[in-house]
């Protein structure tokens, strides 16, 4: 397969299925037609615009799709945006788990509450989240047991056997590690080797819910519900996201020592970047999150109105 | 209808002109814009505009041709198009003749 036909097929697999069925292999004929005559630069260009109409695809399904295809549309880009948000948000439990952090919560007000309030969020978004999967995952398991749907009964099960398979190697690794002071080089692979996995285990995880949500015949009413959640969950998301901005803007001007020059960042590292990087992902999900409730809010205040 | 098709009315409105001058697959469509108008549309812009007009009736596909599908502008898009042009014109008019009226613009 030459690199032009490689690339073809990369970014159409990052259109929604539904979009693919209908124009994929026009698209495709259309993109090797472009690549096959622009110059090196002007085939960047291409593919740039075509990973942006992708994205497009995705937050703006075909609108003749029914409404409660499309709010699973965005509830799908809302779960993604969730599972990002919860490993930002666990980098970020790891980080400030350090003896430091918790002393300069108890001497500072202002980042003793933004961190009350972080974990408060955090705990209320777990609980939408939780709320609003119970009912969608018991109508998915009565369907799939009832019409003995092995693509979705597969889709339920992996997952939570992937996390607990992720989990025991994690364990595993842990009690087969040296110490890790005697051998700092093979402790930070290590926590590589779990990292990576963990993501493959998220990244299928994500998979599985996606497609049980574009698979699965949901109640309406039950759909039109996550919207509701859709909202509570964005909520919570921000006020998390505002949270971490303010601790990391506040122990920077009231700890800069601590904020400065410690070394209490994910891997040892310096803790800036950590805290950083972590409140960039934080922002993107929740601005995610917030895009595609938005967008399931209009296509519900739509209905009601037709 | 213009206002439905939001952020992609340009991309869509060159478009429906484009097919106005008949029936044109995504890469026909891409040169003749290029060609007449100076815009190099990419693909994305091109297909986000082409799904928004199929569903809007304002265009039609036909039968592929090796992979290709040519679409043409249905009854409906010629007359958004034509609603478009004609304001576009009057817009365009106004600010030429006004332009003249109030004489050299100096920054």
């Amino acid at each position: 397969m030459t690199r032009d036909a490689l690339a073809v097929r990369a970014v159409l697999g990052l259109y929604p299925r539904r979009w693919r069925d209908r124009y994929g292999e026009e698209y495709a004929a259309l993109l090797a037609d472009l690549l096959a005559c622009s110059s090196r630069r002007a085939r960047l260009r291409v593919l740039a615009n075509a990973t942006t109409g992708a994205a497009d695809a995705h937050f703006r399904p075909p609108g003749g799709m029914p409404m409660t295809d499309r709010i699973r549309g965005s509830l799908g880009v809302a779960v993604c945006a969730l599972v990002v948000f919860t490993i930002a948000g666990a980098g970020f439990q790891k980080m400030t788990e350090d003896q430091p952090f918790h002393v300069a919560a108890s001497q500072h007000v202002v980042i003793g509450l933004s961190f009350s309030i972080l974990r408060a969020a955090a705990v209320a978004a777990g609980v939408v989240a939780l709320a609003a999967a119970v009912p969608l995952l018991w109508s998915v398991l009565r369907q799939a047991i009832a019409g003995r749907r092995l693509d979705l009964l597969a889709r339920l099960v992996l997952p939570p056997l992937a996390i607990l398979a992720w989990l025991r190697i994690a364990k595993l690794i842990v009690m087969m590690s040296p110490r890790p002071e005697a051998h700092p080089m093979v402790n930070i692979a290590e926590v590589l080797i779990v990292m990576a996995l963990g993501a493959v285990v998220a990244g299928f995880c994500t998979w599985c819910a996606v497609s049980i949500l574009h698979r699965a015949e949901l109640p309406d009413r039950l759909v039109r519900a996550q919207v509701i959640a859709m909202i509570a969950l964005t909520v919570c998301m921000a006020a998390v996201t505002v949270s971490d901005l303010t601790w990391g803007l506040a122990l920077r001007l009231l700890d800069g020592p601590l904020f400065n020059n410690g070394t209490e960042g994910l891997f040892a590292t310096s803790t800036p970047p950590s805290w950083a990087i972590g409140a960039v992902v934080l922002s993107a999900a929740t601005i995610v999150a917030a895009v595609a409730a938005t967008r399931a809010a209009r296509e519900l205040r739509g209905a009601g109105a037709a | 209808m213009s206002e439905d098709l939001g952020r992609w009315s340009d991309p869509s409105m060159l478009v429906l002109a484009s097919l106005a001058g008949g029936p044109k697959h995504g890469y026909a469509i891409t040169q003749d814009i290029a060609a007449q108008v100076g815009v190099q549309m990419g693909p994305g812009t091109l297909y986000g505009a082409i799904t928004r007009l199929e569903e809007r009736g304002l265009i039609e596909a036909l039968p592929a041709e090796q992979r290709r599908r040519p679409y043409r502008i249905t009854a409906a898009g010629a007359g958004e198009l034509a609603h478009a042009a004609r304001k576009m014109r009057a817009v365009a008019e106004l600010g030429l003749t006004r332009l003249a009226g109030a004489g050299p613009v100096t920054a």
